[in-house]
């Protein structure tokens, strides 16, 4: 079929491929912060003072 | 390895434990258990919503105390950058969990075999002496068991609120950490006439050709945590907006936002690959929209009259 006949019967005009960026929160992916500030192994008691800043939810 | 692997003689002891709990998330049950006094393994918080009775559980893990935990000498499968790292050798994975402020030497260790069936928990002594009562299975090391089991058994969990009207209608807000889950979820419940799932964490899974939604015990600050599911009926990206509004997402947009807030083994290419799977399934199932929302009522009303 010529290019001329798949126009008339309504092919999709090609779309190139889109890159999709989104934003990933490394350390809430990978369960590497602290889901919460009191629960985060041995060292709970002392998280503020070690100045821990990886609190997620 | 120079590491002492728990040999499956060890493993057996399980039975006739002294202590023992069963638990089921997702679907997936799991049985810990212990032969020390000490060793506590009682469910505690919410996660007592969850218990069940098994005699055998989908996964199995044995806690024991451990006098020396040796830190790996072995470069890790995958570091997280926080407290946990990921070992492996032929026929086991090893998840160690240190402190860097407290040193190099793991305060806890726990062996589990390539089909997440069974495992052993390794309590560092030397680092909760005089603390009681101790979880062994103390977050992360609870959700990274489920993260892995999951993709080998065919589900995702998603950092999500998901909740369930009076008509049975399931749905499921997912968002970052401060996207608005919580807050969602407790207008919910204030408008009423809704089961709340978990406020943070909701498990995915599909049966005979249905996306089931299920409520976990690792909620957020509201709360909200409750061993119940629900099918899906409609997917929200939760943003914080000026005012409220919907977006539709193509599957493949939608496929890349929620991969981005699920939780996935990503050093391990044939779970990955099995969890795209799984959501490319699901956005053509379910359709998917951008919610930009308010922090009020009428970000409620505005779903139930719009959806």
């Amino acid at each position: 079929m010529s290019e001329e006949k798949q126009e008339k019967i309504g092919k999709p005009q090609y779309e190139p491929p889109k890159l999709l960026r989104v934003s990933l929160r490394p350390e809430e992916a990978v369960l590497g912060h602290c889901k919460i500030s009191s629960n985060s192994g041995p060292v709970a008691s002392s998280c503020t003072a070690l100045s821990c800043r990886s609190i997620g939810s | 390895m120079d590491f002492a692997i728990p040999t499956m003689e060890r493993r057996r002891k399980r039975k006739g434990a002294l202590n023992r709990a069963c638990f089921r998330v997702g679907g997936i049950t799991v049985g810990i258990s212990s032969n020390d006094v000490q060793l506590g393994v009682s469910l505690e918080g919410a996660m007592s919503r969850f218990e069940t009775e098994a005699s055998y559980c989908d996964l199995e893990l044995e806690v024991s105390w451990a006098e020396d935990l040796p830190a790996g000498s072995t470069p890790p499968v995958f570091d997280s950058g926080g407290v946990w790292k990921l070992y492996h050798t032929d026929d086991m994975a090893m998840f160690d969990f240190a402190s860097e402020p407290l040193g190099r030497s793991p305060y806890k260790r726990c062996w589990v075999d390539h089909t997440f069936c069974q495992g052993e928990i390794q309590m560092n002594r030397a680092f909760f002496s005089g603390q009681f009562p101790v979880n062994p299975l103390e977050y992360p090391l609870d959700e990274l068991l489920f993260m892995h089991r999951l993709a080998l058994a065919g589900g995702i969990e998603v950092h999500a609120c998901g909740l369930v009207d009076e008509n049975n209608r399931g749905y499921l807000f997912v968002g970052h950490s401060g996207a608005g889950k919580s807050t969602t979820a407790s207008l919910w419940a204030e408008r009423g006439g809704v089961t709340i799932l978990s406020d943070d964490r909701i498990i995915l899974r599909q049966e005979k050709g249905i996306v089931w939604m299920h409520g976990t015990p690792w909620h957020g600050d509201a709360g909200f945590a409750e061993a119940e599911m629900a099918q899906v009926s409609s997917i929200y990206l939760l943003e914080h907006g000026a005012e409220n509004g919907l977006q539709k997402l193509n599957p493949s947009q939608a496929g890349a936002e929620l991969f981005a807030r699920s939780f996935v083994p990503f050093y391990n290419w044939h779970m990955v690959d099995k969890t795209l799977a799984f959501l490319e399934n699901l956005v053509k199932q379910v359709p998917c929209q951008k919610f930009r929302f308010t922090p009020d009522l009428d970000s409620v009303e505005f779903i139930v009259n719009g959806s």
